[in-house]
């Protein structure tokens, strides 16, 4: 009966990893040889235990790791590197769009006087949409009037007042820059062969090159317009 | 449809080399708590997972998860702490899969060979306990068997577990004892 008392001392002062055994104990094993033997077999078990968790957990940590998280990290794009991937986009959406689709309206909430008269497009027809009024988002409030939405549409340029068909694809611009990229469209509508020279630059000559600035491409966000809105 | 809003020049610029540089400063961050971090990411998913190439992947994917989430984890023991929770479960849910895996192959395929009795005793009887001791430790409860990985890895007192897991010393005690416990008694 005290045998079975100490073994279970025994045990959960091994499970505990005590170096210290209580005076009872140590007495008790001086005389008893099988609980002497148990607590051998049983400190033997705590032991290896031990040393195969230490050993499975302490594996040399392999060379490749920092180096692949650091690889991996270089391959996930970079937060401000999307601007200027965004900004490529868009221009080039820009120029495709408008080599196929001829511009047929021109929607502006401001300076609709500004639009050259020599312009062959009517934008009194369309002043009444205002664009901007269907922007909902609270964070874009500032710039609600800064903007003007290019809408192109296959088919004849388009001078009546015929509503516009939902679907037609829209681009919406600064409008510091709408009037520029009006232009843009409107001249690669009316020669194409712009279009292509802008889609197949010509290489800068290594004489002239240095002279050169480097284009500051603006930061660009890309926003659903139907964003809690309409 | 989308927008595409094309803000002002001279902003977007200040902007750009603002963030540039906040980016700089959290990368170079990052790259001290990978190096003092990495290597405990990998040990973890390494008791839990006994492959070195599986807890390498998952200590890669548990480490990138971290860089996402840098900017509120950016004190030290937070973010020890944080890494060493989503290694754990990262690594638990790679072996719970692979463990699907095995079984829905196993139901599949003809019955396997035993491999070859090994010649030395000895290495048998060290293979034979190993291979018990990995089930055992698989069949333990997740947190008694985190406090157990995490108090064997070098160099890791037990307060400082305490610290990574959240706990306090005396839980960290006790789930080590049961543990150990419940351990010795599957093994004996």
């Amino acid at each position: 009966m005290n045998c079975e008392r100490i073994r279970k001392q025994i045990l959960e002062a091994l499970a505990s990893a005590s170096v210290e055994v209580s005076n009872e104990i140590s007495s008790h094993l001086q005389a008893c040889r099988a609980c002497q033997e148990f607590h051998d077999r049983q400190a033997l078990l705590f032991r290896s235990i031990d040393s195969a968790v230490r050993t499975l957990v302490n594996e040399p940590v392999p060379p490749s790791l920092l180096a692949g998280v650091r690889e991996r990290l270089t391959k996930t794009a970079p937060s401000h590197a999307w601007g200027y991937v965004a900004s490529a986009i868009a221009a080039t959406a820009v120029l495709v769009l408008a080599w196929f689709f001829p511009v047929s309206l021109f929607r502006h909430t401001q300076e609709p006087n500004a639009v050259p008269a020599s312009s062959a497009l009517n934008y009194s027809a369309v002043q009444t949409t205002v664009q901007e009024a269907k922007r909902p988002a609270k964070r874009h409030r500032a710039s609600r009037s800064e903007h003007h939405a290019i809408i192109l549409q296959p088919g004849p340029l388009v001078t009546s007042r015929s509503p516009q068909p939902a679907n037609s694809p829209q681009i919406i611009v600064d409008v510091k820059e709408s009037q520029a990229i009006f232009l843009l469209a409107k001249a690669v509508y009316e020669e194409p062969k712009w279009g292509r020279a802008m889609l197949s630059p010509v290489p800068v000559p290594e004489d002239i090159a240095p002279s050169m600035k480097p284009v500051m491409v603006p930061d660009l966000e890309i926003k659903s317009i139907d964003e809690g809105g309409d | 449809m989308q927008e595409l809003v094309l803000n002002p020049p001279g902003r977007a610029l200040e902007g750009e080399a603002a963030s540039q540089a906040e980016e700089t400063g959290l990368r170079r961050e990052f790259e001290l708590r990978l190096a003092e971090c990495g290597p405990l990411a990998f040990r973890v998913a390494q008791g839990v997972l006994r492959n070195a190439a599986d807890a390498e992947d998952v200590a890669q994917e548990a480490l990138l998860r971290a860089y996402r989430k840098f900017d509120r984890l950016r004190d030290a023991n937070r973010f020890r702490a944080w890494l060493v929770r989503i290694t754990f479960r990262l690594a638990l849910d790679r072996w719970r899969s692979a463990r699907r895996r095995e079984q829905r192959e196993n139901a599949w395929a003809m019955p396997e060979r035993r491999p070859a009795p090994p010649t030395a005793e000895e290495l048998a009887a060290s293979n034979e306990f190993q291979n018990r001791l990995e089930r055992a430790l698989e069949e333990l409860p997740d947190k008694f068997r985190m406090v157990l990985l995490l108090s064997a890895i070098q160099g890791y007192t037990l307060e400082e577990v305490s610290g990574m897991l959240g706990i306090p010393m005396g839980t960290v005690k006790s789930r080590l004892f049961f543990g150990r416990k419940q351990l010795a008694e599957k093994l004996r």
